[in-house]
């Protein structure tokens, strides 16, 4: 341990988290045992520092984080190690400008020789790469001998390094210019893989990517404000990259020696002086190119001579699959353009020219069209989607992140990556996301000693899993933690007068009531979770998505969280229900079954409110037609049909006239105005060109229980 | 005198505003305008379907075009008869900065210019006829024509009828 990695661990330092203290406070005993001199005054004042630590509230502790950053770098200063380690790192080419110190505010001015395409073009490029960096960061965690993870990552972290120099954008490049040789000295062998490395480099992911999150809200010659931390980030980066930085070239020299394929490209990729950097990064794709199919090469050093083109010719392969990037705006224009289209086209089709089949003709080529029209709104549907990746990849990231905070270990799977959905929901779909992964490490996995203790592996585990259900896709929440108690679930409902007894509830029954808004049965409030707003949450994001959630748990073996959604938001599959004269489209994703009920079924409750027997169990009848003020309709109950819609509590019978025929609609807004009407989640352009609206399930059954309550 | 002048001058800000093409429309027999910038189009009348727990004025919504717009029968907003169909009706789609909205009337007459001098403030009737709506009364042509301040007129916050949505 030296002052290098206390630095490190006092920036992962949380000050409202007081669990890391202790990890901090034997490091820092560690280093002191070692420390001569002055070195051991100020640590030991430090020391003392964390020990008040451990009773202060968080502002206080911010103080006292703030105290121990000075107090080490006065150490490192002190170090006569340390020091002289700075005198090799001030190499010219290293040194382009001073870390800036902490008192001042940190910013930086972005040049004002590109323009704004330029730099959005630079900050979604450079956003993937810091991307893909992470992810192959969270995949080296798992496997650290795997040298392509590393590989990628030093692709990253080298593409970021060379376009931001090009653009100026010294901040940036600093920080990857920084982690690409820290990395560097575990690729060529010469530090093994720790945590302390993924953190850091993690780290810098963070800063970079709100860096140029912050880019992209301002634009060319304006000043951004650079994240907080970014100073002790920058220096806690050179003092460990700088630390054998001689011996690091040698080496790597000696490694690239051993290919002598394009020695002179490879050297300059290795050294790389600053001040040629600008012009280097012109040709950096070529460069990189080649570094790439050399690290191919080098993985496949024992393999024969013969075997290497194909090898990079492999990697070509991967690289040359190409995209085009296309504005939001204009997909989004492209796409309602075709959903318009596909309408006009079954009109066109439904004209009465064409379905009284005289013209013979005319309807081959109509139903040409057709064809050419359906195939184009396919392919537009496809355009709609995205990879659920990156969101997976996020969760990935949190759970590692929130394990080490807690002090747990957990592993989190995922699978199905790949699935495809709506772009506009990816988004949508990480938020119930965090909510799960948060709970399930929180209060899902135990403590080591904990599992340990209950004959468990000491490693959790988790899992994501995406997979295509019908036509709809299923995302598994699983984890391997202590799982849900009945027990406690029932006595903190009963506790909070939301039920008498639990003893005629079923166990799903029971598990559903942990979505109820405010309700928690964490014993304490943790930094991460527990405030009972989570699950309440989750259920409302999973119902905006049109989707459903569902709990399996075991006491003691763990707990699976199901959400069910459509694949996309744009289309609704639906059913057309008939009320009087109106017809309205009912999303099969609410309903649960359709009956055409006998009298014996029905139940009347005071002669005024009426109930259905389903399955075992009395639900409550709503007639969409009183609702709705619709003068026409079936009366009779067992004349027309009930629709059992609603989860758990909120299931109610939803009585129309008949059902007519399954349709697929494009979702679209009624408008500014009667966006929000109770009941209606949107509009619909029918195969006639005329409106049809969208019910929405869980408003209606509110609305009905606020008619109850008011004529009570 | 000095309050007078302001009020003058207030006066003669507000006559300048007025002043531009109006499209005209009858509304049983009354003839209004509406500042033809505020009109995007006008088209005959197209099935519309009936939005539920809407107030009585919102006849429903129509699709033009792929997009769903809101239609108003201003006559009921007025506290007249509700407008009835026939060939001549028509829906004038207004567009605002926020919103658009189609507003049904019985028939579009013309297009006129209005000047300023030819507009007068509208004469109070009492608390029995709401004068809010209205810009002005415009005089051509041996014609009176109520100018309307259609934004006023199609923002407005009881469109969903919370009386109906929450019992029946």
């Amino acid at each position: 341990m030296n002052l290098n990695h206390l630095a490190i661990a006092l920036i992962e330092l949380d000050p409202a988290n007081p669990s890391g203290l202790e990890e901090f406070k034997k490091t820092l005993t560690q280093s002191k045992k070692k420390a001569k001199g002055h070195l051991k005054d100020i640590l030991n004042e430090a020391c003392s520092v964390v020990d008040a630590l451990f009773e202060q509230t968080p502002e206080q502790r911010q103080d006292g984080i703030a105290r121990l950053g000075i107090l080490l770098e006065r150490a490192m200063d002190n170090n006569p190690v340390d020091a002289s380690e700075e005198k090799t790192k001030k190499l010219p080419e290293n040194q382009p400008d001073m870390p800036p110190s902490p008192e001042e505010s940190l910013k930086f001015t972005l040049s004002t020789d590109f323009d704004s395409d330029l730099l959005n073009e630079f900050i979604i490029e450079n956003m993937e790469w810091a991307n893909m960096a992470e992810s192959a960061i969270l995949d080296w965690e798992q496997n650290p001998d795997n040298q392509e993870f590393l590989n990628t990552i030093f692709r990253g972290f080298h593409t970021i390094k060379g376009t931001s120099a090009f653009l100026n954008l010294d901040c940036v490049k600093n920080i990857a210019h920084q982690v690409e040789s820290m990395l560097a000295k575990v690729r060529d062998g010469e530090d093994v893989f720790t945590i302390s490395y993924a953190n850091l480099s993690l780290k810098s992911l963070d800063v970079i990517k709100s860096i140029l999150g912050e880019m992209k809200s301002s634009g060319p010659g304006r000043q951004i404000e650079l994240p907080v931390g970014y100073g002790e980030l920058l220096e806690c980066l050179r003092s460990f990259s700088s630390e054998t930085k001689e011996t690091l070239t040698q080496k790597s020299n000696i490694a690239t020696g051993k290919i002598s394929k394009e020695p002179v490209a490879e050297q300059k990729i290795q050294e790389m002086p600053e001040a040629q950097e600008a012009e280097e990064s012109d040709e950096s794709e070529e460069l990189q190119d080649i570094q790439e199919s050399q690290e191919k090469i080098v993985i496949k050093d024992n393999q024969p001579m013969s075997d290497r083109p194909l090898s990079s010719i492999k990697s070509a392969d991967r690289i040359v699959e190409s995209t085009v990037r296309v504005k939001v705006d204009r997909l989004d224009k492209l796409l309602d353009t075709v959903g318009e289209l596909v309408i006009a086209q079954t009109m066109v089709g439904q004209d009465e020219l064409i379905t009284s089949g005289k013209n013979h003709e005319l309807n081959k080529k109509i139903s040409q069209a057709g064809k050419i029209v359906r195939e184009l709104h396919d392919l537009s549907m496809v355009l709609r989607m995205m990879p659920l990746k990156n969101t997976f990849q996020k969760m990935t990231r949190l759970t590692r992140d929130l394990a080490q905070k807690s002090g747990k270990h957990v592993t989190c799977i995922t699978e199905g990556e790949d699935i495809e959905i709506d772009r506009n929901m990816v988004d949508m779909v990480a938020d119930p996301l965090v909510h799960l992964i948060r709970n399930a490490v929180d209060h899902g996995i135990e403590t080591p000693e904990e599992r340990h203790r209950m004959g468990k592996p000491e490693n959790g585990h988790i899992r994501l899993t995406a997979a295509h259900a019908e036509s709809s896709i299923m995302l598994t929440v699983w984890d391997d933690g202590r799982g849900m108690s009945r027990q406690t679930i029932v006595s903190k409902a009963i506790e909070r007068g939301l039920i008498d007894s639990a003893d005629r509830m079923t166990d799903e029954d029971v598990w559903q009531m942990i979505f109820l808004p405010g309700f928690s049965t964490a014993k304490n409030v943790t930094e991460i979770s527990g405030r009972g707003v989570g699950m309440d949450v989750v259920r409302k994001a999973v119902e905006a998505l049109r989707g459903r959630i569902e709990v399996q748990t075991v006491e003691g073996q763990g707990c699976t969280f199901i959400m069910k959604m459509p694949l996309t938001m744009a289309i609704t599959d639906g059913m057309i229900v008939k009320v009087g004269s109106q017809k309205y489209i009912l999303p099969t994703a609410n309903i649960h079954k359709a009956v055409r009920p006998v009298k014996s079924d029905i139940h009347t409750v005071n002669q005024r409110a009426e109930m259905l027997s389903f399955r075992d169990e009395m639900v409550a009848v709503v007639r969409l037609h009183r609702l709705f003020d619709i003068p026409d309709a079936q009366t009779e109950l067992t004349a027309g049909l009930l629709v059992v819609i609603g989860e758990g509590q909120q299931r109610c019978a939803l009585f129309v006239d008949d059902l007519l025929s399954q349709t697929q609609v494009v979702t679209k807004l009624l408008g500014n105005g009667i966006n929000n009407v109770p009941g209606i989640a949107g509009g619909a352009i029918m195969g006639d060109g005329t409106v049809g609206l969208i019910l929405d399930a869980s408003s209606i059954v509110n609305i009905a229980r606020q008619q109850v309550n008011v004529s009570n | 005198m000095n309050n007078a002048t302001t009020l003058q001058g207030t006066h003669a800000l507000k006559t300048d505003s007025r002043t531009g093409k109006y499209l005209t429309f009858f509304l049983s027999g009354e003839e209004y305008g509406v500042e033809i910038l505020k009109v995007q189009e006008i088209i005959g009348r197209m099935p519309i379907t009936p939005v539920p727990l809407t107030s009585k004025y919102i006849r429903g919504v129509i699709n033009l075009r792929g997009k769903i717009h809101p239609i108003m029968d201003i006559k009921i907003k007025f506290g007249m008869e509700e407008t009835e169909l026939t060939d001549e009706s028509c829906i004038i789609v207004i567009s605002t900065a926020s919103m658009m909205m189609g507003v049904l009337v019985d028939k579009v007459s013309e297009v006129v210019n209005i000047r300023s001098e030819d507009i007068e403030d509208t004469p109070s009737f009492g608390a029995d006829v709401n004068m809010d709506y209205l810009l002005g009364v415009g005089k051509t042509g041996g014609r009176v024509r109520l100018l309307l301040d259609i934004e006023k007129v199609i923002t407005a916050s009881d469109i969903i009828d919370m009386k109906k949505a929450a019992s029946v």
